[in-house]
């Protein structure tokens, strides 16, 4: 179980995210729910998790700073940017820096079981 | 043309006059000495024939006295062949012939002619003159009385008949002499005379000549006259008037080459501006029209000079309307927008300036109008206005689906996994909290946005700014002071009461704080400064916060912008809308890095 402890993390400053995410995901795996950047960075250096849902738009750092900082830290934590947004120059700047994927809201159930299937096994 | 009214040359008067002169003086001294010299010869003649009556008297005073008759005769026929002496004649004491030269006959003979009964009856010399027929001659007949010696009885008579006719011609001759003398002369004096009239006339005739030339246009007259007289002044005269009128010509035609250029450059002007330009007499007829009132309506030069505006323009058509007021009221009308249908396309928006056109004394010539075309700048305005408005209804759906798409994530998922989990109550649990609260955000925030699009239900009332002010200060200041924000309310001036829905109020001043709040992080200084004005207050907003980019400034009041990550961007939307419900104005200013402020004025009760 240790291992699974740090198999996913959910970066999200909506509350609605974090709980939609803890409804598909909490049964099965270890989840671990930060509403901000800073906590996430935090958070991610000392449990290496292997698996992040981060958001882009939050208050303080944003998604994409956050992945940028991990990925200098040599973090190899596969990202899943889950966005509300449209502005297209997000999912380039997060594609050079390395995702597993690039999700909109709103998403499906379908989807975010998928992609945690394809990093997970 | 009487004759006395025709031209005379100069040099003929001068000519007739010295003739004249001449002619007179020439007779004058003809006569005058024809007839001393007439009288000397006649003087001269009788002298010499009292000379010889007298020596035949002398020689025949013995004969007589002895009837001595052909000595009488001898002395007679040879007195007679002296020249010039036509007779002889001796008359004894009984006054009968006693010798006749020419006649021997005659002796005895009585005679008793007129002449010789006046001869017969001299007691001296008597002198007569008679036409002697038997020669046809004129004769002067010189009597002497011939008397006894040293007595007074008379013996006898002497007649001497001596020829005038050569006195006659010598006079006749000395007259002719001098009549040619006189001709001569005459004719001398009008040489001198002619040349003297040329000398006179002939610098008098070139000015003359030079002036004729000068009136017919010919200005390029120059005189050179050097007689040293009145003709040389005049000539100088003259010649500094050409001067002058040249000069003053080119001035002249400098003047007419400037005006012309001017006149040039101004229709340049006109037929190249893009406005147009009428100008119309008191009356309303058009004085002039430009080439783009021309193209405008379609006119030709000839379809408006002189034309009364109202022919063109009725006066229920936009331009006549405007046309009649600004001639009725004399006075310049200022940006009458009117749309004309021009000939062939659609309508034209126009812009209409009128200025009444003065005098330098200011009495009203006419009225100038200008048109300005405004068709493609109504139409450039209306298609940014329209690329605003997808802008900001760009942003505002971006917003908005943002905004949306969360709530709409987290109840999607749970709408989803429900028939998997609907046996799990913790998942229902958790479904009961999260998705009407996420629903319910969904709505507050269609709801807001309905808030802006309609007319919000504002409740009017009577209400003091001051209340309102110290009503925000209140909710705010602890919540500003915990981010080391202080928070100063200023009044300036008595504030009058707003006719105004007070809590709207209080939510639009609250956003503009939350703004400020969230413009300085680090701490900072907000102001609220409020104005009395005449017609309601002014209110200031000001923070010493990180200020807005020129780009952020133009968008901040549009639904849905902001720069904030956790903002929706309705606040000055919302606010600004507000402001509009209460008939004032909302702005803003701002220097990046020292501080932004909003101000809103908000017209009193009474205004
Ligand atoms: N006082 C201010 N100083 C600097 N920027 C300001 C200020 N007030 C507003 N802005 C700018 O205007 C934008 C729009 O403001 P607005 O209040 O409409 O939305 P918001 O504050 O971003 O969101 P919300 O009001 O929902 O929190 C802000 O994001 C900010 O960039
Ligand atoms: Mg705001």
């Amino acid at each position: 179980m240790a291992r699974l402890d740090r198999e996913i993390v959910v970066v999200d400053d909506e509350q609605g995210i974090l709980e939609a995410f803890d409804a598909m995901l909490g049964d099965d795996y270890a989840l671990v729910t930060i509403d901000n950047g800073s906590d996430a960075i935090e958070y991610v250096k000392s449990h290496k998790p292997r698996l992040i849902f981060l958001d882009i738009k939050m208050p303080g750092i944003n998604g994409i700073e956050v992945l940028r900082k991990l990925r200098r830290d040599k973090s190899d934590a596969a990202v899943v940017i889950v966005t509300a947004t449209t502005k297209s120059t997000y999912q380039e700047e997060a594609e050079d820096l390395g995702i597993a994927a690039f999700l909109r809201k709103p998403f499906g159930v379908d989807d975010v079981e998928s992609i945690t299937r394809r990093v997970l096994h | 043309m009487p004759w006395f009214h025709q031209r005379v040359r100069l040099k003929t008067r001068f000519m007739v006059a010295t003739a004249t002169v001449l002619l007179v003086l020439m007779t004058t001294i003809v006569l005058l000495v024809g007839n001393r010299f007439a009288n000397s010869v006649r003087q001269e003649v009788r002298e010499r024939g009292v000379a010889i009556a007298h020596s035949i008297a002398a020689v025949s005073t013995n004969a007589l006295l002895t009837y001595n008759y052909v000595a009488l005769e001898q002395n007679a026929e040879q007195a007679s062949r002296g020249t010039g002496i036509v007779y002889v004649i001796i008359l004894n004491k009984e006054e009968s012939v006693a010798a006749f030269s020419g006649h021997p006959g005659w002796q005895g003979k009585r005679l008793d002619d007129a002449v010789n009964r006046r001869a017969l009856a001299a007691s001296e010399s008597v002198v007569q003159s008679q036409l002697w027929e038997e020669t046809g001659e004129r004769v002067l007949d010189i009597t002497m009385p011939v008397f006894i010696p040293r007595s007074r009885a008379k013996w006898g008579t002497v007649r001497v008949g001596l020829s005038l006719e050569r006195m006659y011609k010598q006079i006749r001759r000395t007259q002719l002499v001098l009549v040619g003398i006189g001709g001569v002369a005459l004719v001398l004096g009008l040489i001198g005379a002619h040349f003297m009239a040329a000398r006179i006339t002939r610098p008098l005739s070139r000015v003359v000549q030079a002036t004729i030339a000068a009136a017919g246009g010919d200005l390029n007259q120059h005189l050179e006259i050097r007689t040293r007289d009145e003709v040389e002044e005049l000539a100088r005269n003259f010649n500094s008037m050409i001067r002058e009128i040249l000069a003053q010509r080119h001035q002249l035609e400098e003047h007419l080459e400037e005006i012309l250029q001017l006149k040039r450059y101004n229709d340049m002007i006109l037929a190249s501006m893009t406005n147009g330009l009428i100008s119309l007499d008191l009356d309303g007829r058009l004085v002039s029209a430009n080439a783009a009132v021309e193209n405008a309506f379609g006119l030709k030069a000839k379809d408006w000079q002189g034309i009364h505006y109202r022919d063109l323009w009725p006066g229920e058509s936009p331009l006549g309307r405007v046309l009649a007021q600004c001639l009725l009221s004399q006075t310049s009308c200022r940006n009458q927008e009117i749309s004309i249908a021009t000939g062939s396309e659609t309508e034209r928006s126009l812009i209409v300036n009128t200025s009444l056109l003065r005098d330098t004394r200011g009495v009203p010539l006419g009225l100038l109008v200008v048109l300005n075309d405004v068709t493609e700048l109504k139409e450039m305005e209306m298609r940014i206005r329209q690329a605003d408005r997808l802008a900001a209804l760009g942003t505002l759906a971006a917003g908005l689906a943002h905004e949306i798409r969360n709530p709409l994530s987290a109840v999607k998922t749970f709408m989803q996994l429900l028939p998997k989990k609907m046996a799990n109550p913790v998942f229902l649990e958790k479904f009961h909290i999260t998705v009407p609260r996420e629903l319910n955000r969904i709505n507050s925030l269609i709801e807001s946005l309905l808030e802006l699009a309609r007319p919000p239900k504002m409740e009017f009332q009577a209400v003091m700014p001051t209340d309102l002010l110290n009503q925000v200060a209140d909710l705010y200041r602890n919540e500003l002071e915990e981010t080391n924000i202080t928070l100063e309310v200023e009044e300036e001036g008595a504030l009058p009461e707003l006719w105004a829905d007070g809590e709207h109020l209080v939510s639009a001043f609250s956003n503009l704080i939350m703004n400020a709040k969230q413009a300085m992080p680090g701490g900072g200084k907000l102001t609220i400064k409020a104005e009395a004005l005449a017609s309601g207050v002014r209110l200031h907003f000001i923070d010493t916060g990180l200020g807005l980019g020129e780009a952020t400034k133009d968008n901040i009041f549009n639904p849905f912008f902001t720069t904030k990550d956790k903002g929706t961007g309705l606040g000055l939307a919302i606010t600004h809308k507000i402001v509009q419900e209460h008939h004032g104005t909302i702005e803003v200013s701002s220097t990046r890095d020292e501080g932004t402020t909003f101000t809103l004025t908000i017209p009193g009760m009474h205004s």
